[in-house]
């Protein structure tokens, strides 16, 4: 059997990118595959990058790539009506980073050229088979046949689908919805704010961020699609109370929605199969936790062990002992952060957290701050106890997050 | 076989292959610049401009049917995945040659030094760019080298020597005729590019790219790229179809558009 290329990795996002650019310094010959017409056509992400594994994979990244501002102050934000309750921590690091997906990823794809990766762009998947030993990819610019397929196409996991291991329901996603406004951010150059909202999206489950970059805000929420469906609003019209809410003008450069996995570690589909390793977003590798969303530092984690893997595999001459994958997963901050997160991905799913909390806490500052009683404790359970909920409830769910 | 051709010589009309040079230009996607508080935000991705597409397939439907070559030549711009875009729907190499800003005068200068010294039968450039849009460079060429220039081309048989076009100059098509070599640009009439497929691109990448530096100083220069915004006028008719028919014909009769 000839095959065409070493791998063929599906998807030129974060996750894919990272894995051909693992796999092809690895000496293995690699051929990318996007349907979009350059890497970061199809991306949306409210963009937010912790670094970490892309400076394994790139040592230098932070003085080249297209990084938009350090963030250096987290502020949380708990609005109820026009009251509103606002905390910052300030500490100058260079841990993680606002990011414009459509900058980001077309600079990731050039280091993968550079690095000797064949892209492919225009190129959609539209079909896979076993064959030969290898896996057959059908796309629109005809078929390639390759021993080991890295499947990196996102979140809903076309090739999975096409090899027959992999079924979509409603309750795997979240939606995000983001938009990015032009607004030059009030702080100094070097200074970058993310900012967590609870309270203003009405009635849904999650939470709203905001991230400033150089020149504009990132901003949007994340929503169940369950809370979509069922309150039928349109998240192009809750964006656009969001936007009105936070109280940000300029034009808006760009709309997008955007399907989250939503599946925890235990959810996780399967990882592997012969000849083939899923990374990033197809393999429900996503933390969010209603505080932040991190999916972008997992897929170029995934994604660089998987490349890693690839060459291990060329080696032992044995395409299809991808299990390898799987067990350097679990041995990687990939899968303990996944599984770390489990107990606050839980905490999600909990609605108190945005029904009930932030009026709770609105409340009982609200009372600190007027005449009359202001012992904290107090005030906050005899509050609590009007939501049938007792402080030791309240610790409980807290919990979760720790 | 050949001694067909022998006792036959005159039934069998034997095509040298034509050498063929394309010229084409990597230009920042037009559907991709956008405008935002006034300025242009040109740091977009990048494409071979859109009749330049044009001319590559001509010019390797020319290779394919007379068995010669296509060698493409590109200035400014040396991306790799571009170039290999031209490689992979079948030019068999690319001379890229970077340089700092010029003007269409300069990339005439550099393109004409290289026809020069490859002699072709064919240099084929598409009508105009999407982000220059002279239109002035075939032409510039064809003079620098001293051959007949032939310009939106909608068409163009080849005859062994003879070239033989038609020009789409709205409302009319001329014809015309001149011979081998000469520059011709095309128009997007004249073919519907290939998509090249992947094992194509897998071919192309072994493909010989050679990469040269051109010094020049513009004769112009470029002061600013300035959005061209057409303000609308946000006139909302409502009323019966009939009604607002009427309506909009004398607002348009108003705006002297009819
Ligand atoms: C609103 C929103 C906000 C977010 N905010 C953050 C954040 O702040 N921080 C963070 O770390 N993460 C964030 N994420 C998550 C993050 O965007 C993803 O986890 C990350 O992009 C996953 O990368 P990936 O490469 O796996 O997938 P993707 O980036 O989705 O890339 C998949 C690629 O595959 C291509 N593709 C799909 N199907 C095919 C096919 N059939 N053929 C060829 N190509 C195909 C697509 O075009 C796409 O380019 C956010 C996500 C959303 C939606």
């Amino acid at each position: 059997m000839s095959f065409d290329a070493d791998v063929a990795v599906v998807g030129g996002g974060l996750g894919g990118l990272s894995a051909a650019i693992s796999a092809a310094k690895e000496g293995l010959s690699v051929v990318l595959l996007e349907r979009g017409a350059y890497s970061g056509s199809k991306n949306v992400s409210g963009g937010r990058i912790y670094v970490h594994s892309l400076l394994k994979l790139i040592p230098d990244a932070l003085e080249r790539a297209p990084l938009e501002r350090p963030i250096t102050r987290e502020t949380y934000e708990v609005r109820c009506g026009d009251r509103r309750v606002t905390f910052t921590f300030q500490k100058r690091n260079r841990d993680s980073f606002s990011v414009l997906r459509a900058k980001l990823d077309d600079w990731l794809s050039h280091e993968a050229e550079a690095a000797g990766v064949l892209t492919s762009f225009d190129t959609q998947v539209t079909g896979a088979r076993r064959e030969g030993g290898g896996i057959t990819v059908e796309t629109n610019r005809g078929e390639f046949k390759v021993p080991l397929v890295i499947e990196a196409d996102g979140v809903t996991a076309p090739t999975s689908r096409y090899l027959g291991i992999r079924r979509l329901t409603p309750e795997q996603f979240m939606v995000g919805v983001k938009e990015v406004v032009a607004t030059k951010p009030e702080l100094p150059e070097d200074e970058g704010e993310a900012k967590v909202v609870l309270g203003l999206t009405a009635g849904l489950k999650g939470g709203g961020f905001l991230y400033t970059n150089r020149e504009s805000v990132s901003i949007g929420f994340t929503v169940k699609v369950e809370s979509v469906q069922e309150k039928l609003v349109k998240t192009s019209e809750l964006i656009e109370d969001y936007r009105e809410s936070l109280g940000i003008e300029g034009e808006v450069l760009e709309y997008s929605a955007h399907l989250i996995p939503y599946m925890g570690y235990r959810g996780l589909p399967p990882l592997y199969a012969p000849n083939l390793m899923v990374v990033g977003d197809a393999a429900g590798m996503l933390i969010s936790d209603g505080f932040v969303i991190r999916g972008m530092d997992l897929a170029i984690g995934s994604g660089t062990i998987a490349g890693q893997v690839a060459a291990k595999l060329r080696e032992m001459n044995n395409f299809t002992r991808t299990d390898i994958y799987q067990s350097q997963l679990e041995d990687s901050f990939v899968m303990r952060d996944i599984k770390a997160a489990w107990k606050s991905f839980k905490g999600l799913s909990n609605p108190r957290f945005y029904e009930v909390y932030p009026q709770v806490i609105c409340d009982v500052l609200d009372s600190m701050f007027s005449v009359g009683d202001r012992r904290l404790l107090k005030v906050a359970q005899e509050r609590l106890r009007k939501e049938g909920l007792g402080l030791t409830s309240l610790a409980r769910d807290l919990l979760w997050f720790t | 076989m050949l001694a067909d051709l022998l006792i036959h010589p005159r039934l069998v009309r034997v095509e040298v292959g034509l050498n063929v040079v394309v010229g084409f230009k990597v230009v920042p996607d037009e559907t991709l610049i956008k405008v935002s508080s006034g300025k242009l935000d040109m740091n977009v991705a990048v494409k071979i401009s859109t009749y330049d597409k044009n001319a590559i397939e001509e010019a390797v439907r020319i290779k394919e049917s007379t068995g010669g070559k296509a060698i493409g030549v590109t200035v400014g711009n040396t991306d790799r995945k571009t170039i290999r875009e031209a490689l992979s729907m079948g030019v068999d190499e690319v001379v890229a040659i970077s340089t700092q800003y010029t003007d269409v005068l300069g990339t005439a200068t550099a393109i004409a030094e290289e026809v020069r010294s490859m002699n072709p039968d064919l240099v084929l450039f598409g009508e105009t760019t999407t982000d220059g849009s002279t239109s002035g460079l075939g032409p510039m060429v064809a003079e620098f080298w001293g051959v007949p220039v032939i310009t939106f081309a909608k068409s163009i048989k080849l005859d062994g020597k003879v070239i033989r076009a038609e020009r789409s100059l709205t409302p009319v098509v001329e014809i015309v005729e001149t011979e081998l070599p000469t520059v011709v640009t095309v128009t997007g009439e004249i073919n519907s590019p290939r998509i090249p497929t992947l094992r194509q691109i897998m071919e192309s990448s072994k493909k010989p790219v050679r990469t040269k530096e051109f010094k020049s100083s513009p004769m112009a220069s470029l002061d600013s790229v300035e959005p061209y915004l057409v303000q609308r006028k946000r006139i909302v008719l409502e009323g019966k179809t009939e009604e607002v028919v009427q309506k909009l014909i004398e607002a348009l009769r108003k705006e002297g558009a009819l």
